[in-house]
């Protein structure tokens, strides 16, 4: 058997880095990786709260001063001309285009919230919201990719490839990685954002559909007289498929390779009925079903999704991180513009359209997940890409249309993180207007950094090796868990 | 199992000897690091304006460019304590909570930039490269790091005396010689040589990534002519199979691509050709060097030849994001993208790792990586592709002067053309909409006017539709006219004349620090001179520097270029290299397990004129190749488990695309049309859901398209095959040595549910039915002849007959049902959506049923959703029903929204009009719509609570008198209607989306409509095991 050459490599650097001698050690991970085992579950670097992650991804950027980062400064000065760098070495002259929602702090922690949101307050002691995140793009396709991978460029693993090669997976009927979609599409660099990379392919995130099959190919192409097979006879098949195996297997003692292989038959034919049974939500009470959002009336709005869908996806979450799943991506938000966070053309717009979509379903997640025990050993993340201007993208001198929309901002981006190992508080400030973070500010490696170490990975030392140097998810610049909020 | 021998530590490091070995004092200490990684770059961002030493004016007297000079201090006294934090002055200012004397005064430092310099100061504050902090350094020794054993040229080592009789009776060239010794000195005996079958099925994969035809096998095994080995070997490598096969390997080094990944990911028209060019390079034998030549600077050929042009296409493979952050620094980024894939592809050196520091572990300097990046900086970075002569990314290969009038004519011919069948469509539209009043006369004010909000607002989706793409390929033609000459990706300069090259800090493109002229990296080089290039002459368009680079590269004299090409070629015969890491012959790659069989193999390829066919007779024709694979038996199994000494051969997986096309090829359906831009495999609802705007970039091909090789698949950085991405494809974003080889049940999953599996294996099993009609042991023997070239035991056959016996039993015995579904997501993009025919928007019967697209809208950014009630739909053919009863019993499957009952429907303008009978479960009610119009919004004339539940089925009852309709569901009343229009006639429908539903016991007036099945219980059956056939280990592993 011949294993990749990456894997061997990074084999004998982990092994001899760990203790110069022997050179051998049946429990790397690479060594499951050789026997075809790559999703074994793995043991962190240290101990640590958080055993899965949950990443709430909103795509397109949310307007973190018309949520969570209250600029009263900015709403004093709404209209007035400033001069503002939006983009790297571009200074304009802006109208300043203050929030028109209202805000209130809420619980022991005191943090802000705008009225755009009604349940995910009510979590507020729960949230570390750090408003001071910093990444390199201004534009999309980048910036995502960055928020993934830590790399602008396409072709890096992302954070849950790295969480599930670092920590493999405790299902393996389930994928380790698994990421949904909003209906309206996918976010932008499509599969490049859960790619694994360089990585062998089993890191990559899986395409999980709340409604029908949720993986590819889980069920028979409907053109494949298999589609008219029944369990008994799909079963008959695989049995078929084990026997010849077996035989083929006698001759060849000494290659595990060979029965790893015909061990993902039992494995494969097990995902067809625990995969759709994540989606079956027929045992969830109606109580449960309400507080998702699953019963929200349709929005008015021509873009606006109904609450029950993302309501879904939050629920289906919770039951894959019940089974052992290591890593959930929801993306909400998909297409463009208006179809996202992206608020060129109206914020007010915007939050009207979104907040009513995630809203509900993920203020009943945090309280599901704290209610079930599950909270304090998931990590959940909410953010986007990036931040938006203080200032309004299209108005004339002085006036402020009701429509009028914020455009990117890469300096100053407000994410926040809660459950496992999460010191809850508000962490870093933006300067006065929320142009650009200004105290504790961090950039988003730091983020990533600190997203390891609450799952006990030292982020220096999850390392593959690839082009000549051992790859990290943070890349060459020294990255800094963000201690504040760490518990 | 065990990964590593024992070996390894009894006798010593089995892979190389140990690093210090070689002599390069390289690694930097912990404090080093952190200054050149951290500190310095902290420093020159935020002190260096005022305390730097090109500040203008020097503040407070502070110079901070060294160590010296921060003790030094200024008018304040010294700026840091080495070792002590606390008592430094430049933390005390950094803390300082007066604004007024903070430093820097702008922008106070965040935590971690604080830590970093206490960390910094308290390991006291090390500055390596002292004054000179121009470049981040470290000291190298080039005469030392010369001495890497892949930096030494290679040497014709002594060939290797072997003591055992029984290995010298084995020897069949001089390789085993190396092998045998090799395995001597650990007391392991080489395994013998493989069985014809075995072998014959090695050479097919390992040469064509085909399997043998039975009858090849069969002549094999049977022939006695002592030299029938050697003449396979040629036979195969003068296939064209043989090089598609090659190429794909190829490729992956160099990442190609056909689209430019990011967001847009958008075609790099012609990259197709770049393809073709190296399938026919290795069909041809090119020589290794001028195939290298042509790539890195074909174009400065005298009188380029058309291939010479389109290999240096080389330069436009990689990703583009056509909206950077910063363009001058993609645009870098552009040009380090191409070096690492020279570097990693054609040298094994991982030069991009001196893009910002000298090299961490190479004895290569930061300079030497922009010495190295001068001689390809001058190809103009890519850019949007235009078809046009002065395009800096695609040239005309057969243009002549004469061409550019002639071009400039057809061009304003064909825009004139454009707009006038624009227009006509326009005044077309007009005439159909009277209503929407006077449109003026003039062509492009008409235009204006029927692309108006409130006139489009009138159109039926296709008109929309229709008029959206015309309009969306006038204006594209500027760019997109090829006119009638052959256009090919290129490596273009903009002229003879150079920007001049700087080492920039960090690699930034904004901070360069000096100027460097084009030079090779001395390490490489016998000495520092020749490291100079001699021969740079400047073309009349170029610069003249890549054909000077290319030069160096394919010097017979490089220690790297043909050490790294054969252990390539190496890893395509056993798995894995002489060394594993075949993109990284650096200190952190992997030693060679024997060094001396390299180098005598880049010996031996340099002394056929750099001949691939003659590299690989050398190796397919000795012992070592051949040896069995399957039994692993002591003392290797124990000493060299992971068997690096190649006591036997590796037993290998199928690679991705072998696997694909040997599905195809065993089925019969294998189409072996060449070259071209390339298919586009049918994805599923599923897999097209994942883009922004679902289908972009993406096009339909014919089945007879989608059966060629995987190598033609269309490479779509955004879209790749999944069955191949499963499988271990690589990533076509980095230069890639070696693919994974990962074992997941995903891969399970795909072998036997996926379209292109079912559909092989149903071809594979009526192949052998149309061959042995009614003859069973026959068939199932061909099928085990084409899939594992052996023919079966009889326990197999038995086993066989049994599976097959009572799958046909089991699928007679199951309830034949109508399916429909969506074979699409929600939201398209609008072209894909206009090539796609309304069968390819919906699935339904086969026979007897047609389909119509329904409407389409809510357009947003070139994208449109399919309208729930009013979208695609199935109509039973002949099924004039205007009165009557309708009964069937009804399965929702897992998910689906709603499915609609279609009554008196016709087919109109695409879409349909009549009644519908909507069960929408979603809503918990069914309704009966009225669409007098395809196009319109349908009026509710009735509705009714519903809850439907998926797991169980519903019987449903329509009867349909003149004006009145009433229909039951599970035997009661759900929707009673008088009042219906009495003269409307049309048939029956179905509509449903999603996951779908199934229909049974569909009887219309006591008529029972078919479910045609077009497989009978037996074909399913013989198809099952055809299918068990091609998941077998013994199908999918090269013994």
């Amino acid at each position: 058997m011949a294993p990749s050459s990456n894997s061997r490599r990074a084999f004998l650097k982990s092994t001899a880095a760990l203790a110069g001698l022997p050179l051998f050690d049946a429990s790397s991970l690479v060594a499951q990786l050789a026997d075809g085992r790559p999703l074994a579950p793995k043991a962190p670097h240290f101990p640590a709260k958080a055993k899965r992650v949950i990443f709430l991804f909103m795509f397109g950027g949310p307007s973190q001063m018309d949520l969570f980062d209250y600029k009263p400064l900015l709403q004093e000065n709404s209209g007035k001309t400033i001069s503002i760098e939006k983009r790297r070495g571009d200074t304009q002259e802006m109208v300043l285009l203050g929030s028109q929602r209202k805000f209130r702090q809420y619980g022991d922690t005191g943090q802000w919230c705008s009225d755009a949101l009604r349940y995910i307050p009510e979590h507020m002691d729960k949230l570390a919201i750090i408003k001071s995140l910093q990444t390199d793009s201004f534009a999309h396709g980048s910036a995502v990719l960055q928020l993934n991978s830590g790399q602008t460029f396409q072709g890096h693993p992302a954070l849950g490839a790295w969480l599930a090669y670092g920590l493999g997976s405790e299902n393996d009927a389930l994928p380790g990685f698994v990421v949904m979609h909003d209906p309206r599409g996918g976010p932008i660099s499509g599969p490049a954002n859960w790619t694994s990379g360089y990585m062998p392919a089993s890191y990559q995130g899986t395409l999980f559909r709340s409604t029908g099959d949720p993986l590819l190919n889980l069920s028979a192409h409907t053109n494949s007289f298999r589609s008219s097979m029944n369990r008994a006879m799909e079963r008959e098949q695989i049995d078929a498929i084990g026997e010849l195996n077996a035989r083929h297997q006698a001759a060849r003692a000494g290659h595990s390779v060979l029965a790893a292989r015909n061990a993902t038959y039992d494995l494969a034919y097990r995902m067809q009925e625990t995969a759709p049974e994540a989606l079956d939500l027929s045992g969830e009470d109606e109580a449960t079903l309400e507080m998702y959002g699953l019963n929200e009336p349709a929005p008015s709005h021509r873009l606006a999704l109904p609450t029950s869908l993302f309501g879904r996806q939050c629920l289906i979450t919770r039951r894959l991180i019940e089974r052992g799943v290591r890593c959930v991506q929801i993306y909400h938000g998909g297409g463009h513009q208006q179809q996202t966070w992206d608020a060129h053309h109206g914020v007010e717009e915007n939050l009207a359209i979104h907040c009513p979509e995630v809203d509900r379903p993920i203020a009943g997640l945090l309280t599901d997940l704290e209610r079930r025990g599950l909270l304090e050993e998931t990590l959940v993340i909410w953010g986007g890409e990036f931040g938006r201007q203080p200032v309004s993208q299209v108005a004339g001198a002085g006036q402020i249309a009701s429509s009028a929309g914020r455009d990117h901002n890469p300096k100053a981006n407000t994410i926040w993180l809660a459950g496992g190992g999460v010191r809850p508080g508000s962490y870093g400030e933006t300067d006065e207007l929320g142009a650009e973070a200004a105290v504790n500010k961090h950039h988003l490696r730091d983020l990533h950094a600190t997203i390891l170490h609450l799952c006990g990975i030292d982020h220096t030392r999850l390392t593959f090796y690839n082009g000549g140097l051992d790859r990290k998810l943070t890349g060459v610049v020294e990255a800094f868990p963000i201690k504040g909020v760490m518990g | 199992m065990r990964l590593l021998p024992r070996l390894l530590v009894l006798s010593g490091c089995l892979l190389g000897t140990s690093i210090s070995e070689a002599q390069v004092s390289i690694s930097p200490s912990p404090g080093d690091d952190l200054f050149l990684e951290e500190v310095l770059p902290l420093l020159e961002e935020r002190c260096f304006k005022c305390h730097g030493p090109h500040a203008k004016r020097l503040r407070g007297g502070l110079m901070m460019s060294s160590h010296d000079s921060l003790i030094e201090g200024g008018d304040s006294g010294a700026a840091i304590v080495p070792g002590d934090p606390d008592a430094s002055l430049l933390i005390e200012l950094v803390l300082e909570a007066d604004e007024e004397f903070r430093m820097p005064p702008k922008g106070q430092l965040d935590r971690s930039e604080l830590a970093l310099l206490e960390k910094w100061i308290g390991l006291g504050a090390p500055w390596p490269g002292g004054e000179e902090l121009l470049r981040d350094v470290r000291d190298i020794d080039l005469d030392a790091g010369r001495q890497w054993w892949s930096f030494r040229p290679p040497a014709e080592p002594e060939a290797p005396t072997l003591l055992s009789p029984a290995s010298r009776a084995l020897v069949k060239n001089e390789i085993d010689s190396f092998i045998f010794a090799r395995l001597e000195a650990e007391n392991i005996s080489p395994a013998v040589r493989a069985n014809d079958a075995q072998l014959v099925r090695r050479l097919h994969f390992d040469l064509l990534g085909l399997p043998p035809s039975p009858e090849r096998a069969r002549d094999y095994a049977a022939s006695s002519d002592p030299d029938k080995w050697a003449q396979l070997v040629d036979e195969l490598l003068a296939k064209v199979e043989y090089a598609e096969r090659q190429a794909r390997s190829w490729l992956d080094v160099v990442r190609f691509a056909q689209t430019s990944g990011y967001e847009r990911d958008a075609e790099k028209p012609m990259a197709w050709r770049y393809r073709d060019y190296v399938i026919r390079s290795f069909h041809d034998d090119k020589p290794y060097d001028q195939f290298l030549r042509q790539q890195l600077a074909g174009d400065e050929f005298e009188n380029p030849t058309q291939a010479d042009i389109i290999a240096t296409g080389f330069y436009r493979l990689g990703t583009w994001d056509s909206e950077p952050d910063d363009r001058a620094q993609a645009d870098l980024d552009i040009h380090d993208d191409v070096l690492r894939t020279i570097s990693e592809g054609m040298l094994a050196l991982t030069i991009g790792c001196a893009r910002c520091h000298d090299h961490r572990t190479d004895p290569i300097r930061q300079e030497d990586y922009y010495s190295l990046l001068a001689f390809v900086q001058n190809v103009a970075p890519y850019r949007k592709p235009k078809f046009s002569f002065d395009s800096l990314v695609l040239r005309a290969l057969d243009a002549t002067p004469k061409h550019r009038k002639q071009r400039e004519d057809m061009r304003e011919n064909s825009q004139a053309h454009a707009q006038g069948v624009v227009d006509r469509f326009a005044v077309e539209l007009l005439e159909r909409h009277p209503e929407a009043g006077q449109a003026p006369k003039e062509p492009a004010a008409r235009i204006s006017f029927v692309s108006k909000k409130s006139f489009q607002k009138r159109l039926s989706n296709d008109d929309r539709l229709q008029l959206y793409i015309l309009k969306t390929e006038a204006a594209g033609l500027e760019d997109s006219f090829q006119g009638n000459l052959t256009w090919a990706l290129a490596a273009i300069e903009p002229g003879p004349e150079t920007a001049a090259t700087h080492v920039l800090r960090r690699g930034r493109s904004d901070s360069p620090v000096k100027e460097v002229l084009p030079v090779f990296p001395p390490v490489l080089c016998a000495s520092d001179g020749e490291a100079l290039p001699s021969n740079i002459r400047p073309r009349e368009s170029s610069s003249g520097r890549r054909t000077a680079l290319a030069e160096w590269i394919t010097d017979p004299r490089h220690p790297l270029t043909a050490r790294v090409m054969v252990n390539r070629l190496w890893q395509g015969h056993f798995g894995a290299g002489l060394c594993e890491t075949p993109n990284d012959f650096g200190v952190t790659g992997a030693r060679p397990s024997h060094p001396q069989l390299l180098d005598w193999l880049a010996l031996r390829f340099l002394e056929s004129g750099w001949s691939i066919k003659a590299m690989h007779r050398l190796i397919l024709n000795s012992h070592t190749y051949t040896m069995q694979s399957s039994r692993v038996t002591p003392p290797g199994a124990a000493l060299d488990p992971a068997n690096r000494l190649l006591w036997r051969q590796n037993l290998r997986r199928l690679d991705a695309e072998s696997l694909r096309d040997s599905c195809l090829a065993v089925a019969g359906s294998l189409n072996k049309a060449r070259g071209g831009r390339g298919f586009f495999p049918a994805l599923s609802r599923e897999a097209l859901a994942g883009g922004s705007k679902p289908g972009l970039g993406w096009e339909k091909s014919s089945l007879e398209q989608r059966n060629r090789r995987a190598v033609y698949t269309y490479a779509k950085r955004g879209q790749l095959d999944p069955l191949l991405e499963v499988f271990d494809l690589c990533n076509p974003s980095l230069p890639s040595g070696s693919r994974a080889e990962t074992t997941v049940a995903s891969q399970a999953l795909s072998l036997l549910n996926s379209r292109l599996l079912g559909r092989s294996a149903t071809s594979l099993a009526e192949r052998v039915r149309a061959e042995f009609p009614g003859q069973l042991e026959a068939q199932l023997g061909r099928l085990y002849g084409l899939t594992v070239a052996r023919t079966p035991h009889v326990d197999e056959l038995q086993l066989a007959r049994d599976f097959i016996a009572s799958q046909t039993q089991a699928f007679a015995a199951g309830e034949a049902a109508l399916v429909f579904r969506a074979s699409v997501p929600d939201r398209l993009e609008l072209e894909y959506l206009r090539l796609l025919a309304p069968e390819d928007l919906f699935f339904g019967p086969d026979q007897g049923w047609s389909f119509v697209r329904g409407q389409w809208g809510l357009r947003y950014n070139q994208t449109e959703q399919f309208d729930r009630l009013s979208g695609p739909a199935a109509l039973l053919d002949e099924s004039r029903f205007s009165a009557g009863e309708v009964s069937l019993r009804l399965s929702f499957l897992k998910g689906t929204p709603f499915v609609g009952l279609l009554l008196r429907a016709r087919s109109e303008q695409s879409g349909f009009a009549g009644l519908q009978l909507f069960l929408d479960r979603e809503a918990g009610e069914i309704s009966l719509l009225e669409h007098r119009t395809p196009a319109g919004t349908p009026t509710y004339l009735a509705r009714a609570p519903l809850a439907i539940d998926e797991s169980r089925d519903l019987d449903l009852i329509v009867r349909l008198e003149d004006s009145t309709l009433r229909a039951w569901v599970d035997e009661h009343l759900v929707i009673e209607y008088e009042g219906l229009a009495p003269d409307t006639t049309g048939g029956l429908g179905l509509r449903t989306w999603g996951a779908g539903c199934e229909v049974r016991g569909l009887v219309v007036n006591d008529r029972i409509i078919p479910v045609h099945e077009a497989m009978s219980a037996e074909q399913k059956a013989l198809a099952s095991f055809a299918l068990v056939l091609l998941n077998l280990n013994e199908f999918i592993y090269i013994d």
